[in-house]
């Protein structure tokens, strides 16, 4: 059973059980803000129905929705997979931030003559690489020196944040630009449009696909279940023989490499370029992602979705009705904190009947 | 448990309807059926100067031609590509304005995808046959407030060393219009005038109070006792400076000088809300031409100069010099340098009588 102490939020309730809390809590927090706005003035249905419209509307609000869910599926899984090994991953943000420069960079750098099947993978590759040192550096000191991943990633962030946007500025700045961006990245490399006139490219095909990724490591690989393990009880399973300093450092490494792909096809997919500053907070939404899916893929991806819908159909809203677009974030906020306070509530309780 | 879940309901309820109260927009008649939507500057409402200018420009509009307007505004540089195809693909707008210059690679990606839409973009040229552009002359009003400080500086308001300051956001052409326009100014009437200059930089180059205050108190300590700046938000840091140490600094876009009355001396206007305006009057009278650049400078009342409200008395004879000078330029008889690189040779061919 989970020893005193352990603060693994999910894999114990049966499935059901999940579905059933993630779906109350998104519920709770619609008819909340529901009642929020009523205090404010607002006709609450009329607001939904315009945010209904912006997100999900037309084929330019579904393509919206998506590509705004693109970077969250990503960064869900990543905060995801480093839950199930008993580890919290808040350093998302600054891991996507080195993926997308680092990759933004090398598909500048490379030769331009170079066939785009082989210098587009090495670009990406880069960038996933940065991302899994910029994880995995959290999986050492923690592992290494005992010391907190959650310090460790915060300040991380800060730093690849102010470093990408130093290089930029400094190295990188396209020219002729007055903005801190990179050159627009070659036409062969940037991923192609599923619906024209829009931002969402065939990143959703690979985000989908790392999903699919995500649920096959858990379900039939000896690593997937090395991880459980050690997110279960790190000291069982380190009697049981599973290497834990090298298995934390792994899924830390892991964890960043997903976290940067958001990043990474940010660039490739959405902008075409490195932008400085172009996350609005994406990894810390992608924490609330893995907890509303339940650390589970098609929870994330179903979340991820119902988060990007969220902020495509805000300023719809904003714009129709008049409720400020700021209105999505509290809507985020409550699905949060109503997901996280019945399982700690049930945390508390676990420790005081033992 | 549920009694402290509803407990818990009722607590975010009274603090969430606290917060929001008073949030509430309210919703105006209209007498004319034109739409506009905005895309703010990242800066956002609230900066006291570029932002809020625009705004009040769409705002004097609505009251007194009845259109009607929205705006967003963008978190960061990279949410002005979808905020501009999200507001185009709604065909809701007549127009959508783009403001700011770091709007111009959005607009020239998405005007192309959306040929029936009209645009506009305040502060920058785009050439695009949907697009409607609005630039100022900077350099004319900064050359007035820059000939205002170098004729205050022959006066024994300030030190006698003949050195004055000037604070920029950012190396790039739109700001060196503002440093080629003071500095000429300056010299113009003032020949042996030393001009400072420095770049805010960094990361928030237009709402980086603390840097800004720093180059303020170095440009002092350097014997600049007049300072103009050309940074937005950040200038505030440099009114913190004057304020502190007691000298004399330019306000820029809006009439700063109701900040700190005893020492801003003078804001150069830039009204970008007559550029907003305009646009919703074009529109309304049906003759909005999308494809071109329109100019707008002191002859246009699209720049201009005040020293209104300010307690700093820099003597009538100085403004009246000022104003004869507006007169030159605005019958085209001085031609102002737009770049920092000609200011030179702009003063070897004009002489101040």
């Amino acid at each position: 059973m989970k020893p005193k102490g352990t603060f693994n939020l999910f894999a114990r309730r049966k499935d059901w059980e999940s579905l059933w809390y993630s779906l109350l809590a998104i519920v709770f927090s619609f008819l909340l803000v529901a009642l929020i706005m009523l205090a404010m003035g607002y006709n609450p249905i009329n607001a939904y129905a315009a945010l209904f419209r912006g997100s999900f509307g037309s084929v330019y609000a579904i393509s919206l929705t998506l590509c705004r869910s693109v970077p969250l599926i990503f960064v869900g899984l990543a905060v995801g997979f480093a839950l199930k090994g008993g580890m919290f991953n808040i350093g998302g943000e600054g891991q996507l931030y080195m993926g997308g420069f680092t990759s933004a960079v090398t598909a500048l750098i490379l030769p331009q003559g170079m066939p785009v099947f082989i210098s587009l993978p090495l670009a990406i590759l880069a960038g996933m690489v940065a991302g899994m040192v910029w994880g995995g550096a959290i999986g050492l000191i923690k592992a290494k020196l005992q010391i907190n991943e959650v310090i460790v990633a915060i300040m991380l962030n800060y730093i690849a944040q102010l470093l990408t946007s130093f290089f930029v500025n400094k190295y990188f700045m396209a020219k002729g630009s007055m903005t801190p961006q990179t050159e627009i990245l070659p036409a062969g490399m940037q991923l192609p449009n599923i619906v024209a006139n829009s931002q969402l490219t065939t990143s959703l095909y690979i985000a989908l696909f790392m999903g699919v990724v995500y649920w096959f490591v858990f379900r039939h690989t000896v690593f997937g279940y090395e991880v459980n393990a050690l997110g279960n009880n790190p000291s069982a399973a380190g009697t049981g023989g599973v290497h834990t300093v090298r298995t934390t450092v792994l899924v830390m490494a892991f964890s960043g490499a997903l976290a940067s792909m958001a990043g990474i096809f940010e660039v490739f997919g959405t902008y075409g370029r490195f932008i400085d500053g172009f996350s609005p907070g994406i990894g810390f939404t992608g924490i609330a992602i893995a907890f509303i899916g339940q650390g589970k893929p098609l929870g994330i991806i179903l979340a991820a979705i119902l988060f990007g819908s969220l902020q495509a159909g805000a300023m719809q809203m904003s714009l129709m009705e008049g409720v400020s677009a700021h209105i999505d974030k509290v809507i985020q906020g409550l699905v949060i904190v109503f997901i996280a306070t019945p399982n700690f509530i049930r945390y508390l309780l676990n420790r005081k009947t033992r | 448990m549920k009694r402290s879940m509803f407990l818990f309901v009722g607590v975010l309820l009274v603090v969430g309807t606290l917060l929001f109260a008073g949030g509430a927009k309210e919703t105006s008649t209209t007498s004319s059926d034109v739409k506009i939507g905005m895309i703010l500057g990242v800066g956002g409402l609230g900066d006291l100067s570029y932002n809020d200018l625009v705004y009040a420009g769409l705002d004097r509009a609505q009251k007194e031609l009845g259109i009607d307007f929205d705006y967003v505004e963008p978190q960061s540089i990279a949410d002005f590509e979808t905020f501009l195809q999200q507001m185009a693909s709604t065909r809701m707008y007549d127009v959508i304005i783009s403001v700011g210059y770091d709007q111009v690679e959005p607009l020239k990606k998405v005007a192309p995808q959306f040929p029936n839409q009209k645009f506009a973009i305040i502060d920058e040229n785009v050439a695009l046959p949907n697009v409607a552009s609005f630039v100022s002359k900077e350099e004319e009003g900064s050359f007035l407030v820059g000939a205002l400080a170098g004729m205050v500086k022959k006066t024994d308001l300030v030190k006698a060393n003949n050195t004055i300051g000037f604070i920029s956001a950012l190396d790039i052409p739109l700001l060196d219009r503002f440093y080629a326009g003071y500095e000429a100014g300056a010299r113009y009437v003032n020949p042996d005038i030393k001009v400072i200059a420095n770049y805010v930089g960094g990361n928030a180059p237009f709402s980086d109070i603390t840097t800004a205050k720093e180059i303020a108190l170095k440009q002092f300590s350097q014997g600049a006792d007049i300072i103009y700046h050309a940074a937005g938000g950040s200038g505030l840091g440099l009114f913190q400076a004057a304020k502190e140490k007691g000298f004399y600094a330019i306000g820029v876009n809006s009439n700063q000088n109701v900040i700190d009355p005893d020492h801003i001396v003078a804001s150069m206007l830039k009204r970008v809300d007559n550029a907003a305006y305009v646009i919703a009057e074009s529109l309304v009278n049906g003759n909005l031409a999308t494809g071109g650049l329109s100019v707008l400078g002191l002859a246009s009342d699209g720049i201009g100069y005040t020293v209104a409200e300010s307690n700093v008395a820099v003597g009538p004879e100085i403004l009246a010099v000022v104003e004869k000078i507006k007169e030159a330029i605005v019958s085209g008889e001085l031609v102002v340098p737009d770049a920092h690189k000609d200011v030179a040779s702009f003063l070897a061919s004009n002489s101040f009588r």
